[in-house]
């Protein structure tokens, strides 16, 4: 019955609101007006020809499309806005490097990436090669056996290194809400018992990988059949990575796909070469000089004959 | 919604993302796929089930014994099923299981493990070169 449950309808029913979550969630997104242009920059924006750039202030302060592309990238692979993440004292104008956020983060980010691409094996089939290539990399071909995946280790202690940074640091703790401390807590359930499963309370594996594969040929009586002969200690961290799957769409985790949709990143600073106009404005329409000059004929006359200009030069 | 031209083809490529397994299985044809396995003859030294999620952790179990405590009497195994006494060695598997690539290669390759004890340690499916 454990097996049904969380073997086959949970994570139906997780993957579905993972995907409806994230595409409902990208489509509200994009329903969003930007009425300003609020690019948020750090380097010298694009000005007269004698006021110098340097490469740096291109992709900080970008002001084509492709430049903001090329800060985009480096914003999502590596971080670069957690890198102003430095302290300021009142009693002097220093600087301190306080950088861990940016240390922890892109230690978690990264050894997500190859527990993640490490996963597939349980979803491919067959298995490509640069998994089983990345999967002997990381155990450095077998220097301890069973083979210890430095990824799965590392993301332990890079999740512990997060928490505690919100636990510890008084500011951090003053401003972290229950969701923050859920998150965390929820991805090292699920990384610790991973590792548990790995290394100490084993599973039958392939009866695993036959689940997925079978869940995925919508194949309900040999899923039940697999799902069914699996030990408990695989639907701990299986139903948990459900309720991840499902959380994720209405969470800060969704900040994947929410940092695509970040004004302050993804727009060009171009402020003073184009005009940004407020999608809910409604649409204007002025009025041509002789319609101006029509409506105020007498006054603009008298103005005239007393010397001044009024009627522009070139029409 | 805004940037249409954006925001499309963003959605595109997580549902691709999202759903890349079941493309990646269905163009290889693998959906639903399980090895199948031909039974050897005989019993194990415990029961299949155990065996299935637990044999590496006996393999290590009996080089642990073997390296440590062989003159000790390490090599001998008392299966906790069956209630009898093998000898600790590889080569009381290779009696049954007389050929790796028919047996253990199977589910190890089904899902992408190589373990290292084979380049070193003898299996039967190995090819000594002739000299």
């Amino acid at each position: 019955m454990i097996g049904i449950i969380f073997g086959v309808i949970i994570p139906y029913i997780a993957f579905a609101i993972f995907v409806v979550g994230v595409v409902y969630k990208f489509i509200y997104w994009a329903k969003s007006a930007v009425p300003l242009k609020i690019p948020t920059t750090s380097g010298q924006q694009k000005s007269l020809k004698f006021i110098k750039r340097t490469i740096y202030d291109r992709f900080d302060s970008p002001y084509t499309k492709w430049e903001t592309a090329v800060r985009m990238i480096l914003e999502i692979f590596a971080f670069r806005s957690l890198l102003k993440n430095t302290r300021y004292y009142l009693d002097r104008l220093s600087q301190r490097d306080a950088r861990w956020l940016w240390l922890f983060a892109i230690l978690f980010h990264y050894c997500l990436l190859l527990v993640l691409i490490r996963h597939t094996k349980f979803f491919l089939e067959p298995v490509p090669s640069f998994v089983e290539m990345i999967s002997e990399l990381e155990a450095f071909k077998g220097v301890f056996i069973p083979s210890v995946y430095v990824s799965g280790v590392t993301i332990i202690a890079a999740l512990f290194l997060l928490w505690f940074r919100r636990i510890f640091l008084s500011r951090e703790r003053c401003i972290s809400l229950p969701s923050d401390h859920f998150a965390l807590l929820l991805l090292l359930a699920i990384v610790i018992s991973g590792n548990v499963m790995r290394y100490f309370i084993k599973v039958d594996i392939s009866a695993v990988k036959g689940l997925l594969l079978s869940l995925m040929a919508f194949n309900i009586p040999q899923a039940v059949e697999f799902a069914n002969s699996i030990e408990p200690m695989f639907y701990i961290h299986f139903a948990l990575g459900s309720f991840l799957l499902a959380y994720f769409p209405f969470s800060k985790l969704m900040h994947a796909g929410g940092i695509f949709f970040s004004p302050t990143r993804n727009m060009p600073n171009n402020n003073r070469a184009e005009r940004h106009v407020n999608p809910w404005n409604p649409p204007y329409k002025g009025i041509t000089w002789q319609e101006y000059y029509e409506a105020y004929k007498d006054q603009l006359d008298e103005i005239a004959e007393s010397g001044y200009k009024v009627k522009p030069e070139v029409l | 919604m805004y940037h249409k031209k954006y925001v499309i083809p963003l959605i595109v490529v997580f549902l691709a993302l999202a759903f890349s397994p079941l493309i990646y299985n269905a163009m290889a044809k693998s959906l639903g796929h399980y090895p199948e396995i031909t039974k050897p003859k005989g019993e194990c030294v415990e029961s299949a089930e155990w065996m299935r999620a637990n044999h590496m952790l006996l393999l290590q179990e009996w080089r642990i014994n073997a390296i440590r405590h062989g003159a000790e009497g390490g090599r001998i195994y008392h299966s906790f099923t069956y209630g009898k006494e093998f000898h600790a060695s590889t080569n009381t598997c290779w009696e049954c299981h007389q050929d790796k690539t028919v047996f253990c290669d199977k589910c190890h390759n089904y899902v992408g493990i190589k373990p290292e004890c084979w380049d070193c340690h003898w299996n039967p499916s190995l090819e000594i070169p002739v000299r």
